[in-house]
């Protein structure tokens, strides 16, 4: 019998610093999948490719297409940056799903590091200080004036909006993950026995399609920063 | 009922009704997709994507009632 807690972790104090050691701990599983993903498909690459490869370049042509269909070929510089952020929210959703209620802590449990409103924050203003950036410097300080477009009156709202776009990133994917682990979690209080297993399927299904929608965001809004004004 | 139910109360209600309105736009939104492909089959990509892009827009206001309640939970010291 599980009790219901919501937003405990496990908090270590490093210095002035307070830590959620859980949600650290499997950020770093997260990237270390994600290294050793890219080291694995990345050896003995071939003009036949074998299984894995052909995986590999799938994702890779998938991802590389949703930035090319936002911004045509010159946007291929920012695919990267939208590479990763895909492939680390995918392991870090997915990794929620591992059975790590067998390994009890003293505080909180190891979940997903995106069930934590730090990490995804962090994630989300990644995003916006990368696309202020890549307006910069396509545009230099001409970038500044879209903020007065289409009238100098609309100032104030074009400044919200980029208040609101890290604010509304990160909330979507805390929210959408920590509901998911909330619903299994009920779930297992009730009836522990299987009832739980089609919504844990469903999150796998989650997991991807929040990582989609998180770096599809993110290339619209390079893309918005990046366009030619009118 | 004392504060702590009547809080409590209010919370389960507050999701409840804040799902209805983006569930309402979901299956508008649905339905106009599906109306979409059936006239026009080989929008089928394009017409998902929108369909994707609207509904995470809704689905965001649902999740901001999950956030202001947990938030509520902190600051009130509920449940």
């Amino acid at each position: 019998m599980h009790e219901i807690k919501v937003g405990e972790h496990w908090v270590e104090s490093i210095g002035p610093l307070q830590v959620h050691m859980d949600t650290v701990l499997t950020a770093w599983l997260a990237m270390i999948a994600v290294i050793i993903f890219g080291f694995v498909v990345t050896r003995k690459l071939d003009i036949v490719p074998d299984a894995l490869q052909a995986f590999s370049e799938t994702i890779m042509e998938f991802l590389e297409g949703m930035v090319k269909g936002e911004m045509g070929e010159k946007g291929l510089k920012h695919a990267p940056i939208i590479s990763s952020l895909f492939l680390f929210i995918l392991f870090a959703n997915l990794e929620g799903q591992l059975p790590w209620r067998l390994y009890h802590l003293n505080q909180g449990e190891f979940a997903s590091p995106t069930n934590d409103i730090n990490t995804t924050l962090g994630l989300a203003l990644v995003v916006s200080v990368y696309y202020i950036g890549a307006g910069i410097a396509e545009k230099g300080l001409g970038y500044f004036k879209h903020y007065f477009q289409p009238m100098w009156f609309m100032f104030p709202f074009n400044v919200l909006e980029d208040f609101t776009r890290p604010l509304s990133l990160s909330l979507r994917l805390f929210g959408n993950i920590l509901a998911g682990e909330l619903i299994i979690l009920i779930l297992i209080t009730l009836i522990p026995i299987f009832a739980p297993v089609p919504m844990m399927l469903f999150e796998l299904f989650v997991a991807f399609i929040q990582a989609y929608i998180f770096s599809a965001l993110a290339t619209s809004y390079i893309a918005a920063a990046t366009a030619e004004a009118h | 009922m004392d504060n702590q139910s009547i809080a409590t109360l209010a919370i389960i209600l507050g999701i409840g009704l804040a799902a209805v309105g983006p569930g309402i736009g979901m299956g508008i939104a649905t339905a106009a997709a599906i109306n979409a492909v059936a006239r026009q089959p080989e929008v089928e990509g394009k017409a998902r994507n929108m369909l994707i892009f609207g509904i995470v827009f809704m689905e965001v206001l649902v999740i901001y009632a999950i956030f202001a309640v947990f938030l509520a939970k902190y600051l009130f010291n509920l449940f």
